[in-house]
């Protein structure tokens, strides 16, 4: 079993929130089996917006086209330029002072990692062949952004223990039979920019974010009737975990994406960052 | 920017809980048609067609092991080649006239026919009659207010067709566009024509494959369009903050 294991963590300054990160990536059975490596990608980092300023964490995760022969590096790619973006705008300007800036910057950072993208892949070779989604999700005190081509989607809880709760943030819009069903978008696709999904929401209960590709929407996502919900247990269970056991490395997420259960509801590669904090919201 | 990567606490490992009652959380809501339209012509014959059957039920057994789809998928079968055009519920073979609706299986009960090869191509006939029966029981499931992900319709060949197959391209055209079913089109076997590669192209241009592969590395393609019209084919309502 190979995995793809992510990373650590780190102690903020007394009176900042913390949070702990972890991510894994696990090769789908299918791909196993088509011999084709996993095309997702993951990556996370701690930057500062400014020097002795509260500390700001980057999630990104992508997931490279099936079809696509370099979508593989094309996501790698894309996580690491779109979180070195995020870096270079915070290091640019003045610290966001609320929900509707960070938002606008989660957006400049991914219009400008897709520039840099297209770019990069144009120097390889047909950027088409690079095709991957890529969400980026920026967190800071009590301010949670994100900016999304594709169809990864974002989990965030409030509070903690019996009165956490969950809510699906963001997700692809999809439709139920239309012509784009089975269309996702891509950061190299013509219309990238117009599928660019930027938000963010300033809430002191949040305790916890869950970023994921969708090779775990099966059973993470519930489609009930029109509005698809959080599978709460789930959720509940992998955060929890963190909580609880805030030394676990990232190689106990590597371990539950290898799971039975998972491999159960999808034979897709699959991807997950979570991010949990420390204080006592 | 600070690189946390290198600052690893590495502790025993324990295991993060799966819940037991996931599955209690996710109803079966909506359901997944699939309809494999196979080619059972006399160049199938021998190896191939034995290979077909042993691996379809392997194939088919796997997929009961996924609790959401032994409940959700529905599976029906139509063949070309030996005995015409001919549709199976589950092992039986099903009188032209009685296939409807009713020849689509869940796949808790679907096992596959044991299949023979002989005769000629039709498969212009044989997607005619996949396309109906699809659509017989999308409105059958909609009478009974059941949801259902859009239809996935496999046509697997090994050759070109020996019938008139051109007058189905729009009608394949449309029904994808309105997002009726999305239709697969896989040669398999050395001897790819170009005439059946034209076809296959013609009738899915997105979705035509060559596959000179083993018959595993098809039904893995299988499996992940089940994935992904499952994960995909979804609603566009859903809440969002702030």
């Amino acid at each position: 079993m190979s995995v793809d294991e992510g990373h650590r963590s780190c102690r903020a300054p007394v009176g900042q929130v913390h949070w702990r990160v972890r991510g894994a990536k696990a090769q789908g059975d299918s791909h196993r089996r088509l011999g084709m490596p996993c095309q997702d990608a993951f990556h996370f980092a701690e930057v500062s917006a400014t020097e002795g300023s509260a500390p700001t964490y980057v999630l990104a995760v992508a997931d490279g086209a099936g079809s696509r022969r370099r979508s593989g590096e094309g996501a790698d790619h894309a996580v690491r330029v779109g979180t070195q973006a995020v870096e270079r705008l915070l290091a640019a300007g003045p610290c966001p002072a609320g929900a509707a800036d960070w938002g606008y910057l989660a957006g400049e950072a991914f219009r400008d990692a897709h520039r840099t993208l297209l770019g990069l892949f144009r120097a390889y070779g047909d950027p088409a062949d690079f095709a991957t989604t890529l969400t980026l999700a920026i967190l800071h005190r009590h301010y949670v952004a994100w900016a999304a081509v594709g169809d990864c989607f974002l989990v965030v809880r409030a509070k903690r223990g019996l009165d956490a709760s969950f809510a699906l943030v963001d997700l692809e819009p999809k439709s139920r039979y239309g012509a784009a069903a089975d269309e996702t978008a891509f950061v190299t696709s013509d219309r990238c920019l117009e599928t660019l999904r930027n938000y963010a929401m300033d809430d002191p209960r949040v305790t916890g974010v869950l970023l994921s590709t969708d090779g775990l929407e099966s059973p993470f996502v519930r489609n009930s009737g029109r509005d698809p919900q959080v599978t709460e247990s789930i959720v509940r269970s992998v955060m929890e975990y963190f909580d609880e056991q805030p030394q676990q490395p990232d190689a106990a997420l590597g371990d539950f994406l290898y799971s039975p259960q998972f491999r159960q509801y999808t034979q897709d590669d699959k991807t997950i960052v979570v991010a949990v904090s420390d204080d006592d919201r | 920017m600070t690189n946390i990567h290198d600052r690893i606490t590495v502790q025993p490992r324990s295991v993060i809980p799966f819940p037991d009652d996931l599955d209690d959380e996710d109803p079966v809501e909506r359901r997944l048609v699939l309809l494999l339209c196979l080619d059972t012509s006399g160049s199938m014959r021998g190896r191939s067609i034995q290979e077909v059957n042993d691996k379809l039920g392997t194939w088919f057994a796997e997929l009961r092991r996924n609790p959401y789809y032994a409940r959700a998928l529905e599976v029906a079968l139509v063949t070309f080649g030996e005995g015409g055009v001919c549709a199976w519920r589950g092992p039986e073979r099903v009188a032209y006239r009685d296939a409807g609706p009713g020849t689509f299986v869940p796949l808790s009960e679907f096992r596959p026919p044991q299949l023979r090869a002989d005769g000629n191509t039709p498969m212009g006939e044989a997607l005619r009659r996949s396309i109906d029966l699809i659509d017989q029981r999308k409105k059958f499931l909609r009478r009974h207010a059941e949801q259902v992900y859009r239809p996935l319709l496999w046509l697997v060949t090994d050759g070109a067709p020996t019938d008139p197959w051109e007058p189905l391209i729009q009608r394949i055209a449309d029904a994808e566009r309105n997002g009726h079913l999305q239709l697969h089109a896989v040669g398999v076997g050395a001897g790819a024509s170009g005439e059946r590669r034209r076809v296959l192209e013609a009738l899915s241009p997105a979705r035509n494959y060559e596959l000179n592969v083993n018959i595993e590395g098809l039904l893995a393609r299988m499996t992940d369009s089940i994935d992904q019209v499952r994960g995909r084919d979804q609603t566009t309502n859903w809440r969002r903050r702030p």
